[in-house]
């Protein structure tokens, strides 16, 4: 190809060229480059958020041994804590059991017991919002019992040595003026018991 | 006198490289150059399309894993608080058979008891913390004879072990020690305990 011979049309021929480039430039540019660039752009982004993301679930699975251990032995604790310290009923009934516990302790402190009166079920008093003991709640009795009152005392500590969650809320101890070597006592007991609305639910 | 005996488009350039070849090679120049750019970049994004694939892949894997491992840690952090409120609960009672098998121990043998009367209240202190608050009365009486020294002595016991660690005060109220209205010569009195409030947290 020859480029043209006079001056005028090698300015034309130059600026046409020229035009044509940019007008190309353009196109390509526009349709071409930069969608590919956002689109690099974006690749990157991705990348650099799935490395984090990763890098923060690698994090994570390092913890993770450690957690489940944790998380075993806060489970095994509380477990320990149901199996032995959480009331559970005798075919429906709480104050069954809850009777025998206090015949027993009664029997081995040399206290008698006049009569076990079921009060019922009640919430625990917790901080507002906290949910933390909601599977749990209250079982109280009355007690009226008589005794020494060494023998009242030793029963009172064979209840709550028995079972820690166990505690006694209000108690009157009184002399019997024509019984002095005898005390009456009027007891209130509590004990932990699971929720039922909760453990219907599944939950725990 | 300069003659030209050429004609305009039969002149040539003296030098030896031709305007138009300069354009053919700054084109082919250019073209070169945007051809390797293509070619790099090409490189550079496959490169980043491959290692997002391959951290999706990675993804794939860990995914579960890491979605059980903040299951754990959620769970845990329940239990955990679950745990620490039952220790709470536990801890917030009073251990009343150690407290009257201790009374043995302070009550002066002159002192006959007459009625201990233990309440509790459940009361919201500081921070909206539930707490149980004690409170027992201990009603007695002895022989006039030293009787103020020795409802004192007794009131005094309650500053020693196993009480100190519970007991915040034990007073009299006013008119709380008076002559035995049946048995004239006797002294009766009231001691009134209040426990420090047990926090249930």
């Amino acid at each position: 190809m020859k480029l043209p011979d006079s001056k005028k049309d090698r300015i034309v021929f130059f600026s046409f060229i020229g035009v044509v480039s940019i007008v190309v430039l353009y196109v390509v540019i526009q349709w071409g480059l930069l969608p590919l660039l956002d689109s690099k752009r974006k690749f990157e982004t991705t990348l650099v958020e799935r490395q984090e993301k990763l890098k923060k679930a690698r994090r994570e699975l390092d913890y993770a041994p450690g957690i489940q251990a944790d998380f075993d032995s806060v489970t095994a604790q509380i477990e320990k804590i149901k199996i032995e310290n959480v009331f559970r009923p005798i075919l429906g009934s709480y104050l069954v059991g809850v009777s025998e516990q206090i015949e027993s302790a009664a029997k081995v402190a040399g206290v008698w017991i006049e009569e076990t009166r079921e009060i019922g079920v009640g919430d625990i008093p917790v901080k507002a919002k906290d949910t933390s003991l909601k599977g749990y709640r209250l079982f109280s009795v009355q007690v009226s019992a008589t005794g020494s009152f060494q023998d009242l005392a030793r029963f009172i500590m064979q209840m709550e040595n028995r079972n820690p969650f166990f505690c006694t809320t209000d108690m009157v101890i009184s002399g019997q003026p024509d019984k002095p070597e005898e005390q009456r006592m009027s007891v209130r007991m509590e004990w932990l018991i699971e929720n039922e609305e909760i453990l219907k639910k599944g939950g725990r | 006198m300069h003659i030209n005996l050429l004609y305009e488009n039969e002149k040539r350039s003296a030098s030896p490289v031709s305007l138009w070849l300069m354009v053919r090679v700054a084109i082919g120049a250019v073209l070169f150059l945007v051809i390797f750019l293509i070619f790099m970049f090409s490189l550079e994004y496959r490169a980043i399309t491959r290692q997002v694939d391959a951290l999706d892949e990675e993804w794939k894997y860990t995914d579960p894993k890491y979605k059980t491992a903040l299951r754990v840690r959620s769970d845990l952090l329940d239990r955990a608080a679950t745990l620490k409120a039952l220790q709470g609960w536990r801890d917030a009672r009073i251990a009343w058979g150690v407290q009257l098998d201790s009374l043995s121990h302070i009550v002066p043998e002159v002192i006959q008891l007459t009625e201990i009367h233990m309440s509790h209240t459940v009361m919201v202190v500081s921070n909206n913390i539930p707490a149980r608050v004690f409170e027992a009365k201990f009603s007695g009486r002895t022989g006039a004879a030293g009787s103020e020294g020795n409802v004192v002595q007794f009131q005094a016991g309650f500053k020693t072990n196993p009480f100190s660690q519970f007991v915040e005060s034990a007073v009299l109220p006013p008119g709380a020690f008076r002559q035995d209205p049946v048995v004239k010569t006797d002294r009766i009195f009231e001691i009134v305990c209040k426990y420090s409030p047990r926090l249930i947290e």
